[in-house]
């Protein structure tokens, strides 16, 4: 009988470990914005980076610019949380392209302290007119080492 | 620290618990040097037959009903003897509200949990208990979530998100203590270890708070209540002799 109650107390001890977890600290993995990063094919149709000298970057959706007259290769665009979809418009050159991004919201309270941490996921293009553009990731994420688009630019 | 604290304050029930355990009965043979254990006496039958009903509540739901702004909750729980088995039960209801910068949060619920105890308290003629036990709890709640946020580059939005209808279940390892602190009143707690929490139909946004669970979160956890109980006995219940 003692060594069956040892034996639990044992049990009890390894199992209440595994159910400690730490509190939540306020750090998330999520993140508002997409990360672009610019390609072309070389002769060899191989992939290249490539740098693009964008005019200007909007959205109709906001007053903001989100660059103006800047040369890019890796770079973000935050997504709008008040709709499920979000636009843009690349100027460069005499080209203008458009992206329209639609996308999944998901809410989870943090803590009262930390508030509300929004996920964004199932990304994809209802509409574009760049020559090719490829969604590597359709979740966004920090932790992501790939850009979640990939823009090819000839 | 919440690990720290949590796996010290487990450690000394863990100990108290050990206190408890009553001497083996077995004799050593000093000539052999061999273990004799004594003839185990056969329970009789009879032994099986219920007693009575245990029926109480859990205090730590009281007080923070009393002392807290966020929870109430009021749980009842009812275990029945088997002999040293004991068939137990609990139901509880439960409301939470919390708010925080740009978002207030709601739910509504209930949950129940059944199992199984194992007393190892043999001989104790006052039927206080030393159990450690086995449960299935599932919880029914609903939940609502306003956000009035504001986005820096998009401007202020607001969303009113209900979950109706979400479930959940879990598992939960229990050891647990009572004593008879007057004739048929006892008193004495339960420590829980939660496992291996699911959570199912909350589609509009992450579940928060589950209904004698806690946070969502955690995947698992523990907790604690100290219940208060009467003793509805309809049998005199008989314990085993102590062999001498």
């Amino acid at each position: 009988m003692e060594s069956i109650i040892k034996k639990s107390i044992v049990l009890i001890l390894i199992v209440s470990i595994f159910a400690c977890q730490v509190d939540s600290n306020c750090n998330t993995l999520n993140v508002d914005y997409v990360t672009f990063n610019t390609v072309s094919l070389n002769a060899n149709a191989e992939e290249i980076n490539v740098q693009v000298i964008f005019d200007s970057i909007v959205s109709p959706q906001t007053d903001s610019v989100f660059f103006l007259e800047d040369t890019l290769q890796n770079f973000q665009l935050p997504l709008s949380p008040v709709e499920n979809q979000t636009d843009f418009f690349f100027y460069y050159g005499p080209f203008i392209d458009t992206i329209r991004f639609t996308y999944e919201k998901r809410n989870t309270v943090d803590s009262p302290e930390c508030g509300i941490d929004m996920q964004y996921f199932g990304m994809d293009t209802a509409f574009q007119t760049f020559d090719s553009l490829i969604i590597v990731n359709d979740t966004l994420k920090s932790t992501l080492n790939a850009p979640n688009i990939k823009l090819f630019i000839f | 620290m919440r690990l720290i604290l949590s796996c010290l304050f487990f450690s000394l029930i863990s100990f108290s618990l050990l206190g408890q355990v009553p001497n083996s009965s077995a004799d050593i043979d000093s000539t052999e040097q061999r273990v004799v254990e004594p003839e185990r006496p056969k329970v009789p039958k009879s032994f099986f037959i219920p007693t009575g009903i245990r029926i109480g509540t859990d205090l730590v739901a009281l007080g923070v009903n009393a002392f807290g702004d966020n929870r109430q909750r009021y749980e009842v729980q009812a275990d029945i003897d088997f002999h040293r088995i004991y068939l137990i039960g609990s139901y509880g209801i439960n409301k939470y509200q919390t708010k925080g910068e740009g978002f207030e949060y709601s739910n509504d619920g209930n949950y129940y949990r059944v199992g199984i105890e194992a007393d190892f308290l043999k001989f104790d003629p006052d039927h206080n208990t030393l159990t450690f036990g086995l449960r299935y709890a599932r919880a029914n709640y609903s939940e609502l979530l306003t956000t009035n946020l504001v986005s820096p580059i998009y401007g202020p939005y607001q969303e009113s998100l209900t979950n109706e209808a979400v479930s959940a279940r879990w598992f939960e390892m229990t050891a647990g203590l009572r004593v008879m602190i007057l004739k048929n009143l006892y008193m004495g707690y339960s420590f829980r270890i939660q496992l291996n929490r699911r959570i199912f139909n909350a589609n509009e946004f992450r579940s928060y708070d589950i209904p004698g669970f806690g946070r969502a979160e955690f995947d698992n956890r523990w907790t604690f209540n100290y219940y208060l109980t009467y003793r509805l006995a309809w049998k005199e219940k008989k314990v085993m002799e102590r062999s001498r």
